[in-house]
C-alpha cells in the first residue's frame, strides 16, 4: 500500500531528513534535506526551522522514523533452532536479558525475525535494546520540534535493513558511517549482519580498521565483490572512490551522503527483520483517525449516490406500478361490471341475430303457389306441384310451353326457370312438361 | 489444544469472514431486493395496459342501457313466437296442436301425421317438424298456408307436394292431394 516515511538521523548537530514513498513495492525518494545545527538549537528554533522546511516541501509527519547512534543501544542477532519458534517470545526475552548491559526494567527492547529460507533448520532473530532514558530524550526532543516519532531503531540495524532492501542479493554490503573521530560500520551477508566500530583522529586508519574487522566478521572471502557504502561528515577524508548510487526512484547522485536518513526512512518499510522498532507502541505517533471521517463520509455518500442512481429508475417504476395497481383496484369493480354487461349484451345480440335469422328465413310456399296459379293460362293445367327450400317444380300440360316459361321467367318472384326433361306431346293436343323455378326474389 | 493465531492469520480470518458476510448480504439481501425492484418495474407496461382497458370500459359505461332495453324488447317480441317446452315431445305436441287448429280453421281435415325428431339449428334454437297429408280444395290449401303465417308460434313450410286428385281439366272444384311438412322454432335450452 501507500506509505510515505520520513527518516531522521542526527549526526554532529546536523539533522538529516529523507522522505521515501513506497507504493505497491515501488520506492521513490521524494527528497533529502539537512538542518545544520539542529542539535544545539533552542526548542522554538528547531520547531520553526522544521515547520518552514515542512511547509516548503510538503513533508508529511505521520510516519517519522529515527535511527539512534551506535552508542545509544545495542543490536544483536541470534541463531536459534527452528524447534523453539512456538515459544519464541520466551526464548528471545531470556536472550535479551542475557545480552542487555542494562537492567530489563530500564530498557526498551524489541525483536524481529528474519524470514527463514525454505528448509532452514535455524531461524534468525534481531534484538534491539535501548535505555529508556536515551530514547525518551530523543522522542521528547523531536516531538517538541514537531516531529513526533513513529519508530526508532539502532543505526546498524537500519543500515543493514536498507542495504538488504536496496541491493537484494547474496553479495556482502558494507556500510561505513565516518564521523569526526569515530567510524561505525555494518556488513550484511544474506540473513545476518555484523557491526563494528572504531575511534581515532585518523579517519582513514579507523575506517580501514573497521573495514578489516567487518570483512573478518562477515567472513567475506572476496572483498572486491563486496559493495561499500561510506557516508558521514568525515567521509571526504577517505580516498576517492566512485560514488554509490542509491537505487531508489528519483534519487539524486549525491543521495548516498544522507544514507543514514534514507536508512531510517527505509527501516519503517523494510520487512527483512534487521531493524525492529524499539519505540513502545503506546508512544508511537499516530494521526487521529477522526481526520478520516470526512473522507469516509464522502465515500459513503458517493457510494450511496451511485447506488441511488442505479436503483432510482426501478424504484420509481415500482412506486408507479404500485399506484397503477391501486388505481386498478379502485376502478376494476366498476369496469368489470361494465365488461360483464357488455358480455351479456353481446350474448343477447348473438341470440337475437340467430332468432331474427330464423324468423326471417324465406318461406315462399304460399307466394309461389299464388304466383303460379295466377300466371298459368286457362288453357294449361298442372298435375303436380312441389315446393322445397325455395325451389318449385311443376308438371302439367300446356299449349305453349315456351310461352309459359316466358311468363314465369318474367315474374319478379321467379328466376332460373328451366325445363326438366323433354317436352313431349300429349294425345290431348297439348305438351307435357316439367319446369323447375327458383324463388330467389322478394315476393 | 489452544490455537494461537498470528496477526497475519487473524487478518486472513477477518478477511474471510468479511467476504462471507459480503457474499451473504449480496446473495440474500441485495440481489433479491434488486430482482424484486426489477420485476416490479417490468410489470408497469402490463399494468398500464390493464388500466387503460378498464378506463376505456368506464368511458363506455351507460352507452348500452338504451341499446340493451331495445334489444330485450325485440327479443321478447320474437321469442313469444318460439315454442318453449320442457321436452322435445312437448314441443312436437305444441306444433301439432297449432297445425291442427289452423287446419280446422281452414276447413281441412288432416290425414296421416308424422312427427320428426327435433334438430338443433344453432346454440340457441332448434326446430321440430311435422309432416301431414290431406286432401282439400285449392282455396282451402291457400287458407291453410296463410293461416300458418299468423299462428302463435313461428311455423315454416319446409316441403309442399301437391297432386291433383281428379284429372278433370275443366273442373274448378277439383281436389288436391297434399303432403305438407312444417317446422316450428323452439328453444333448445
Amino acid at each position: 500500500m501507500l506509505n510515505t516515511t520520513v527518516g531522521l538521523e542526527l549526526a554532529e548537530e546536523t539533522l538529516s531528513i529523507a522522505v521515501v514513498r513506497s507504493f505497491l513495492g515501488r520506492r521513490r525518494l521524494l527528497g533529502t534535506y539537512d538542518v545544520p545545527g539542529f542539535g544545539s538549537m533552542p526548542v522554538e528554533e528547531r520547531r520553526r526551522r522544521w515547520l518552514d522546511l515542512r511547509k516548503k516541501h510538503g513533508i508529511p509527519v505521520s510516519r517519522v522514523h529515527l535511527i539512534l547512534p551506535h552508542a545509544d543501544g545495542i543490536a544483536r542477532q541470534l541463531e536459534l533452532p527452528l524447534e523453539v519458534q512456538d515459544k519464541l517470545d520466551d526464548v528471545v526475552r531470556l536472550q535479551m536479558e542475557a545480552v542487555s548491559p542494562w537492567p530489563v526494567e530500564e530498557v526498551y527492547w524489541a525483536w524481529a525475525r528474519t524470514p527463514s529460507a525454505k528448509g532452514a533448520k535455524n531461524l534468525t532473530v534481531t534484538i534491539v535494546v535501548v535505555p529508556k532514558g536515551r530514547l525518551d530524550a530523543h522522542a521528547e526532543t523531536f516531538g517538541a520540534a514537531g516531529l513526533p516519532l513513529r519508530g526508532a531503531t539502532i543505526a546498524a540495524g537500519a543500515w543493514a535493513a536498507s542495504a538488504a532492501t536496496l541491493w537484494e542479493g547474496a553479495a556482502p554490503i558494507i556500510v561505513l558511517n565516518c564521523g569526526p573521530g569515530h567510524v561505525e560500520g555494518v556488513v550484511t551477508t544474506g540473513r545476518r549482519f555484523f557491526t563494528a566500530g572504531g575511534a581515532g583522529s585518523d579517519t582513514v586508519a579507523a575506517a580501514r580498521s573497521v573495514l578489516d574487522r567487518l570483512l573478518a566478521l562477515g567472513r567475506v572471502s572476496e572483498p572486491d565483490d563486496a559493495r561499500l557504502v561510506a557516508y558521514g561528515t568525515a567521509v571526504d577524508a577517505l580516498p576517492e572512490e566512485s560514488p554509490v548510487h542509491i537505487p531508489l526512484e528519483n534519487a539524486p547522485a549525491g543521495a548516498w551522503r544522507r544514507f543514514g536518513a534514507v536508512a531510517a526512512a527505509l527501516s519503517g518499510i523494510s520487512d527483512c527483520g534487521f531493524a525492529p522498532n524499539v519505540l513502545p507502541p503506546a508512544q508511537r505517533y499516530r494521526e487521529s483517525r477522526r481526520q478520516l471521517i470526512p473522507t469516509a463520509v464522502l465515500v459513503v455518500l458517493g457510494v450511496a449516490g451511485l447506488l441511488a442512481s442505479i436503483v432510482r429508475e426501478p424504484y420509481q417504476s415500482r412506486i408507479y406500478a404500485a399506484r397503477i395497481a391501486e388505481e386498478i383496484e379502485r376502478v376494476a369493480p366498476e369496469a368489470m361490471a361494465v365488461a360483464d354487461r357488455e358480455q351479456e349484451l353481446l350474448a343477447l345480440e348473438q341470440r337475437y341475430q340467430s332468432l331474427a335469422g330464423h324468423a326471417s328465413s324465406p318461406d315462399r310456399a304460399l307466394e309461389s303457389l299464388r304466383a303460379v296459379a295466377g300466371l298459368l293460362p286457362v288453357t294449361d293445367w298442372l298435375s303436380s306441384y312441389s315446393y322445397q327450400d325455395g325451389r318449385v317444380e311443376i308438371t302439367g300440360l300446356a299449349l305453349d310451353t315456351t310461352a309459359l316459361q316466358g311468363l314465369l321467367e318474367a315474374d319478379a318472384l321467379f328466376g332460373n326457370v328451366e325445363f326438366v326433361g323433354p317436352v313431349s306431346p300429349d294425345p290431348s293436343g297439348k305438351n307435357r312438361f316439367t319446369l323447375r323455378l327458383e324463388t330467389g326474389a322478394a315476393p | 489444544m489452544t490455537i494461537r493465531l498470528k496477526p497475519r492469520d487473524r487478518r486472513a480470518v477477518a478477511g474471510l469472514a468479511f467476504a462471507l458476510a459480503a457474499y451473504g448480504v449480496i446473495s440474500w439481501l441485495a440481489l433479491p431486493a434488486w430482482d424484486r425492484l426489477q420485476a416490479a418495474s417490468e410489470t408497469v407496461d402490463v399494468r398500464e395496459s390493464e388500466l387503460q382497458r378498464y378506463r376505456r370500459a368506464l368511458v363506455r359505461q351507460g352507452r348500452y342501457e338504451e341499446l340493451g332495453q331495445r334489444l330485450e324488447t325485440r327479443m321478447e317480441t320474437l321469442e313469444s313466437r318460439v315454442i318453449r317446452a320442457e321436452t322435445a315431445a312437448l314441443a312436437s305436441v305444441a306444433l301439432q296442436s297449432v297445425v291442427e287448429a289452423t287446419a280446422a280453421d281452414a276447413g281441412v281435415t288432416l290425414g296421416e301425421r308424422t312427427l320428426a325428431p327435433p334438430r338443433e339449428l344453432d346454440d340457441f334454437y332448434g326446430e321440430t317438424a311435422m309432416s301431414v297429408t290431406f286432401e282439400c280444395e285449392p282455396a282451402q290449401l291457400v287458407a291453410l298456408l296463410a293461416g300458418m303465417r299468423d299462428t302463435a308460434i313461428l311455423v315454416t313450410v319446409r316441403q309442399l307436394e301437391i297432386e291433383t286428385a281428379e284429372a278433370a281439366e275443366t273442373d274448378a272444384s277439383k281436389r288436391l292431394r297434399v303432403s305438407l311438412t312444417v317446422a316450428g322454432l323452439m328453444e333448445t335450452t
